[in-house]
């Protein structure tokens, strides 16, 4: 039981200032399932004026964590901080999902999400072993923190190819952990989590790091940046590491005229923005100047857009315990899109891309998707 | 009677996916004052029994005869966003009745006849969305716009900031679709009628608007739509004092402005709205710095039409002018709709937004119920508002004040810590207001509504008289009192709603 569950709900005065934007309210427009019904919940069981539930689960766990809540708060509720801290409540008492126990326990054995052997990390880089071997485990400066999806998951392996492929082009230097990467603790994070095992994964991919001479680690994956940027730092304090996604780079390299894109690509365009990366890590401008840098490209903004904009139903680990509603949010987005006359969904996120990727495949929507970095390597000349 | 009877019989009616009977959905999620008690005394539990989210009237007629028949209470529940404990369940077997899920769709926009016919789940946000890319609004926008549904601004005549240029949702309720407590069905005024005019008959529309649930169920509801207005300008009036500012309201009056807002705003709550600009700025939300000055009475200001060029200056003529020449106020305009968006945004905030110029969250909090609301004739406002300082002075409240001036609504909030002491005190206090609001000539409530937490004074503002015609009408449509109940003061008051006998602490 944390005092994180029942600090914002005497905080919270009910006003429903949080229900318009409420990614997984607006699939399914139950009270029970709003961000003040969320607080509310927390906050009992705290008090221990209600017990636990198929439904209590479903509530906390499905929560995407997309913290457009947080945002629209006029108390300065942190509606996310209560749901991780609850999260952690429910694991406590042995009641997490199926998919979360999953998870964790992959975590522990394999060191990364998917049970798969932690050696293998690197088979995303075959098509280009010979720019990448010479770079593991080297020491340098700069360091490409490649995540578990993208180290294991083969419709991802694209983006950490891209990333290599333009730092080649533009002659930049950088090492990898290869098969001494773990998983950065995401999904602990998300938990509410922050102590015991989690602990050993940040030590240890620290220590990697430095060991290497690292001072600067770049990641493709916002959650992955999210963890090194804020949640390692809120643990090691003395970290002399900068933490950077791989956009901020890429849009510099551009500004600096040391990539360009020059092939065409006339579409209408949609930047997804990931929740991470936008909302929480406040990058917003950075992609967009990749795709304005893009030939031919007309950047389409929505009505909702940038801290506004929708979240796609695939992070907070909602995919994992919840993985058809998940599809289903993405599904509406997309939708949405198609109807403002987009041609194609852009993002800079392994989950937003993965999981929107499920609903234009499952659902034959009619709109292309592309991972930024993969984007920026076919138009350089 | 036994839950597990009528459980079964609801998902006969609705199919078990639209009934629970699962706390995450019975535990009340929109009352303050009641989450609060319920943390602080052991024995407050305020669930409904029952939730059931219908999808059609059918379901609605079979679940209100069923309950008749065997006096089981039934709530009406749109988006929960009253200040008043208007859905808050009191008696044991409550079926709450939610339109959120299913019951949310626009039956009808009729641009020819101006009008449109909405579900009563209906979000006033989305509605006036859709309204707008036909160039029309619904202009009965009150404080909770961001969430409120139309079924809940029906029955409880929502009113907000505007409402003294445009009139209240009841002012634009031209007919209705009722379920009666007796499962019967009837349609009131102009439904789904474009007619613009009517006397017929007793004016039952106005009956069921503001009847907070107590008297029926609406299905269908008929809205007057109007078009956009075309220009708006905003500014803001910082005046050294409070008298200056009061003054300067009488005489702008006196110009005849297309005003859409006029709002006063104490020192306080011009904090907040600089608290709310900080905290947006800094998370992106908003493109610049924004500040209002701090100042001892200061005027918000909307103006419209086809004029308002003409206006602002007529404006600007009278605060720049000779009448104020020894205290002479700031103006500050703004003419970008972003930056006006912004402003009315932080103002709309400010009442919800309190609670986070408290200390740090360290117990239960409520806002004092019976006092949030209230409304004076327009020209005593200074006069309450002097004793009424005088009076929280003596309490050692420090209420926030902010209203709607041309219309004497004013919003005096304090939000407080819930302790058993404190609630002793809250009680004198609420009464020791009214009875200045009383005597003012004044109301407990000018749009919140009575819900659960004013009942208590409401024979002391109507009479025993009133009171009884209001018992009858409620007997004769509600003769099982299924509808509601332990609301609107018609029946017995419970102990919680006078904060009494709330049992042992947790």
């Amino acid at each position: 039981m944390s005092e994180e569950m029942i600090k914002y709900y005497y905080l919270c005065n009910n006003c429903g200032s949080c229900r318009q934007q409420c990614t997984i309210l607006r699939t399914d427009i139950l009270e029970g399932f709003s961000p003040r019904s969320r607080m509310t919940i927390a906050g009992n069981l705290y008090l221990n004026k209600i017990g636990i539930t198929e439904k209590t689960k479903d509530v906390i766990f499905s929560c995407t964590l997309c913290g457009i809540c947080d945002n629209s708060c006029p108390s300065g509720v942190d509606v996310t901080e209560t749901i991780k801290a609850t999260r952690k409540y429910l694991i406590d008492k042995g009641a997490g999902p199926e998919g979360i126990s999953k998870l964790i326990d992959s975590i522990i054995a394999e060191k990364n999400i998917f049970s798969l052997d932690n050696e293998d990390r690197i088979e995303w880089s075959s098509e280009i072993e010979e720019l990448v071997k010479p770079h593991v485990k080297k020491q340098a400066e700069l360091a490409i923190f490649v995540g578990c999806q993208e180290s294991f998951k083969g419709s991802l392996y694209n983006i950490p190819d891209s990333l290599v492929r333009i730092f080649n082009k533009a002659g930049i230097d950088f090492t990898l952990l290869g098969d001494d990467e773990w998983c950065c603790g995401r999904p602990y994070f998300l938990l509410g989590l922050k102590e015991g095992k989690v602990t050993e994964l940040i030590k240890y991919n620290i220590e990697k790091m430095k060991a290497l001479g690292v001072k600067k680690i770049v990641t493709t994956c916002p959650g992955c940046y999210e963890s090194w940027k804020v949640d390692y730092k809120k643990f090691d304090k003395e970290m002399d590491i900068e933490i950077v996604h791989s956009s901020e780079i890429l849009a510099q390299l551009v500004k600096e005229g040391k990539i360009k894109p020059i092939k065409e690509i006339r579409k209408k365009v949609v930047f997804q923005d990931p929740c991470e990366l936008g909302r929480q890590g406040g990058i917003y401008d950075a992609p967009r100047d990749i795709l304005k840098s893009m030939p031919g490209i007309e950047l389409i903004e929505l009505e909702r857009e940038k801290a506004d904009a929708y979240c796609c139903g695939g992070g907070g680990l909602c995919k994992a315990a919840y993985p058809e509603k998940a599809i289903k949010i993405a599904s509406d987005v997309v939708d949405k899109y198609i109807e403002a006359g987009c041609e194609l969904i852009v993002t800079s996120c392994p989950a937003c891309f993965d999981n929107l990727f499920t609903a234009i495949d499952e659902n034959k929507k009619d709109i292309k998707l592309l991972d930024i970095h993969e984007m920026l390597v076919e138009l350089l000349d | 009677m036994d839950k597990d009877k009528i459980y079964e019989k609801l998902v006969n009616i609705c199919g078990k996916e639209d009934v629970s009977n699962d706390d995450v959905d019975l535990i009340v999620t929109g009352d303050w004052i009641a989450k609060g008690l319920a943390a602080l005394y052991k024995d407050i539990n305020l669930k409904a029994s029952f939730l059931v989210t219908p999808k059609n009237k059918d379901e609605i007629i079979e679940i209100v005869k069923y309950a008749n028949e065997n006096k089981i209470p039934i709530i009406p529940r749109a988006a929960n966003t009253s200040y008043g404990g208007q859905v808050i369940p009191i008696y044991d077997n409550t079926i709450m009745m939610d339109f959120g899920r299913h019951m949310n769709k626009i039956l009808e926009i009729n641009e020819e006849e101006d009008y449109c016919v909405v579900e009563p789940g209906v979000e006033f946000w989305y509605l006036q969305k859709e309204l707008g890319k036909k160039n029309l609004f619904f202009p009965a926008e009150p404080g909770s716009a961001f969430a409120c549904m139309i079924g809940g601004m029906v029955g409880n005549n929502a009113s907000g900031a505007t409402s003294f240029r445009f009139g209240t949702t009841g002012d634009y309720t031209k007919g209705l679709e009722v379920v009666l407590a007796s499962g019967k069905v009837i349609k009131t005024g102009q439904h789904r009628s474009g007619t613009e005019k009517s006397v017929t008959g007793y004016d039952l529309t106005s009956l069921f608007v503001g009847s907070e649930g107590t008297l029926g169920i609406f299905t269908e509801i008929t809205i007057k739509i109007q078009r956009i207005p075309k220009n708006e300008i905003s500014a803001v009036a910082s005046f050294g004092d409070l008298d200056s500012c009061f003054k300067a309201i009488e005489m702008i009056k006196d110009l005849e402005l297309d005003l859409a807002l006029l709002e006063y705003a104490d020192e306080m709550t011009l904090d907040g709205m600089n608290k709310n600009f900080k905290i947006l700025l800094k998370k992106g939300l908003i493109p610049k710095k924004m500040k209002v000055p701090k100042k001892a009475g200061t005027l918000l200001i909307k103006i419209i039409g086809k004029n308002y060029k003409s206006d602002l200056a007529a404006l600007k003529n009278l605060l720049e002018g000779e009448e104020f020449k020894d205290n002479q106020p700031k103006l500050e305009v703004l003419e970008g709709s972003i930056d006006q968006e912004i402003l009315w945004n932080a103002r709309h905030n400010a009442g919800p937004g309190l609670a986070r110029s408290m200390s740090p969250p360290v117990g239960p909090r409520m806002f004092i119920p019976a006092i949030l609301d209230i409304a004076v004739p327009p020209k005593k406002i200074p006069e309450f508002l002097k004793q009424a300082k005088e009076m929280s002075e003596s309490f050692g409240f420090l209420p926030v004040t902010f209203g709607h001036v041309m219309d004497g609504n004013v919003h005096l909030i304090s939000a407080q810590n819930i302790t058993e002491e404190n609630l002793a005190k809250v009680k004198e206090f609420q009464k020791k207001i009214l009875d200045i609001v009383f005597s003012l000539g004044g109301t407990i409530t000018a749009e919140h509504g009575v819900g659960l937490w004013k009942q208590q004074f409401l024979e002391q503002e109507l009479g025993k008289d009133a009171m009884d015609v209001m018992r009858l009408i409620k007997h004769s449509l509600d003769p099982n009192n299924i509808l509601n109940p332990g609301k609107m003061g018609v029946g017995e008051i419970p102990d919680i709603a006078k904060f009494e006998n709330l049992g042992a602490l947790s």
